[in-house]
């Protein structure tokens, strides 16, 4: 029973629609008292931006250089020893934060004694193409020695090819911490050896693999999973900071996502000052797109061309009252006939003999 | 107020306004009636001659009788069928036209007797009977009488229609059954006899229910 009255509450007010604007607030409040309208209109505000990135392991690096500095290289390579925290660091594109990693595990396992994965960790290092970090200075010179003999081992090795592949069409491809390397499907020469391939592109969220390119190469497919709502903010925030229109159809979508509005209305001032200008989407595609000198003449215009509601249709445009036009005429017709054939008669009698 | 006149108005615009004459024929013809005499006396009008030589006033009295049906034309039919129908003249309808009578000669024919009738009735031309036709099928008779019209017209509360004192027709006419306000010609008054000796079918034409009179 309350289901039944919630829904009918529902359907009596209109379906809801979300009105924002990020840069005159004010404007989507006007937008909003729009009047006579079959909808809901809730003003909202653009979200902030998540968190951009994760707190990189820099304490941990420096605790690893004291250690080492105070000879305690079992402490040095416990602090080091975590591969997921480089990939992590290049995930984030935080390549010298990995680079710096990977060089005190070089030092830390030289000094230990562990020559073997010392080069490991050295040839991971040259692979990922990583510059050497300004650390290299403080270190004892067989460090340096062993980097740079490996970057040169590994820099006249033949490269493998790596090709990346996603579901979804135009994503970007990130290699070893380094943005924009390609967009998918594409495929890139690469020295043999672990490497992070990080997809990523607006409205998903970003998916890393580390993968061991063997000499003959290799083949990925990255599939991407919807982003979630903070993290829509932040791609529409970082849209929005390059000058994209706000009308945009991606910047629409995350900002849909982000608010997780099925219908948002956006209204922003125009170049014009006289104008107003604005965007609808419907479950984050953009249904119409519009400029005008009122925001509220704008709100219905947008929501008449995006379907959310029909427009009033005049009287003479409506079927029944053509309908009922034909039956009175016909009516009348009928009548005037009928009438005119019983018309009422008066006779004079008069006597003409 | 207003509407009701508008509405007046229009009805009045609708209305189809006709006239319909009565007529005895050119040559008098239907004045058959007006041309009886019982066996072995005058003619009817002869009672209009006045012993110095005068003649008295006469009315000329038209009904619309109304048959409750529609029946032959005949004077057989008629009598037959108002003997099982109503024959009523209607009320409202009765008309009377006063009319005076030529000077006859002691001695005449029936045909001595038509022009003179004609001629007299000619001079109330025009005379208007009947403003509206009743809407349904009656006959038109006219019964002369030396009766006067104040004696023959209703009062205003009386519910039935002054009776014609026999002793005083002086002739008779109806028309075959018509409906008024569709006929498309004249109206013929006429009254069916070979001959003179009619005054009884005076008295039967000229009766209230348009009965058989012995």
């Amino acid at each position: 029973m309350l289901a039944v009255l919630v829904a009918l509450t529902f359907a009596a007010e209109g379906p809801s629609v979300t009105v924002v604007s990020a840069g005159a607030p004010e404007l989507a409040v006007k937008a909003a008292q729009t009047t006579e309208l079959p909808v809901v209109l809730v003003t909202a505000v653009v979200p902030p931006p998540g968190p951009t990135s994760l707190p990189m392991p820099t304490e941990r690096i420096s605790k690893a250089r004291s250690a080492w500095v105070s000879a305690d290289f079992a402490t040095c390579l416990k602090l080091l020893e975590d591969d997921g925290a480089v990939t992590t660091a290049l995930e984030q594109e935080q390549r010298t934060t990995a680079a710096r990693m990977l060089t005190w595990r070089v030092a830390c396992k030289l000094s230990a004694r562990q020559a073997d994965g010392a080069r490991r960790d050295a040839e991971w290092l040259a692979s990922l193409q990583l510059p050497l970090p300004d650390d290299v200075g403080v270190m004892t010179p067989d460090v340096e020695t062993l980097l740079t003999s490996v970057r040169r081992a590994v820099d006249a090795q033949p490269r493998a090819q790596l090709s990346v592949t996603s579901p979804v069409s135009a994503a970007s491809v990130a290699i070893d911490g380094r943005p924009g390397a390609c967009t998918v499907p594409c495929r890139m020469a690469l020295a043999a050896g672990i490497h992070v391939v990080q997809v990523s592109g607006d409205g998903y969220s970003p998916m890393a693999r580390t993968v061991s390119l063997p000499a003959a190469g290799l083949e990925v497919n990255v599939a991407l999973t919807s982003a979630d709502p903070m993290l829509a903010s932040t791609q529409w925030h970082r849209r929005h900071a390059t000058g994209e229109s706000f009308d945009g159809g991606k910047s629409m979508q995350l900002l849909s996502v982000a608010l997780r509005s099925a219908r948002l209305l956006m209204v922003e001032p125009s170049e014009d000052p006289s104008l107003v200008r604005g965007a609808l989407a419907i479950d984050g595609v953009v249904q119409a797109r519009g400029e005008r000198d009122d925001v509220q003449a704008l709100v219905r215009d947008l929501l008449v061309r995006g379907k959310v509601f029909e427009p009033s249709v005049p009287l003479w445009k409506r079927w029944p009252f053509w309908l009922a036009i034909g039956a009175a005429v016909v009516a009348s017709g009928v009548t005037t006939g009928v009438l005119l054939a019983n018309r009422p008669v008066s006779t004079r009698v008069v006597l003409n003999p | 107020m207003t509407r009701a006149a508008l509405l007046l108005l229009v009805f009045s615009t609708c209305t189809v306004q006709r006239e319909v004459a009565l007529t005895f024929g050119p040559e008098g013809e239907g004045l058959d009636g007006f041309m009886c005499r019982p066996p072995g006396g005058p003619f009817l009008v002869e009672r209009a001659r006045q012993p110095d030589g005068g003649v008295r006033p006469a009315a000329l009295v038209f009904d619309f009788v109304r048959l409750g049906g529609v029946p032959g034309c005949r004077t057989g039919q008629l009598i037959k069928w108002c003997a099982t129908h109503e024959c009523k003249p209607l009320r409202s309808t009765r008309a009377c036209v006063p009319i005076t009578l030529p000077a006859l000669p002691p001695v005449m024919t029936r045909e001595d007797l038509r022009q003179p009738l004609l001629s007299a009735m000619k001079q109330i031309s025009n005379s208007g009977v009947l403003d509206d036709a009743p809407d349904e099928f009656v006959i038109v008779r006219v019964v002369g009488s030396l009766q006067s019209c104040d004696a023959l017209t209703p009062a205003a509360d009386a519910p039935e229609l002054p009776a014609f004192d026999k002793n005083e027709l002086i002739g008779c006419a109806y028309s075959c059954p018509v409906l008024l306000d569709r006929v498309e010609q004249d109206v013929y008054l006429g009254f069916e006899t070979l001959t003179g000796l009619c005054e009884q079918g005076v008295r039967t034409c000229s009766d209230g229910q348009l009965q058989w009179q012995p």
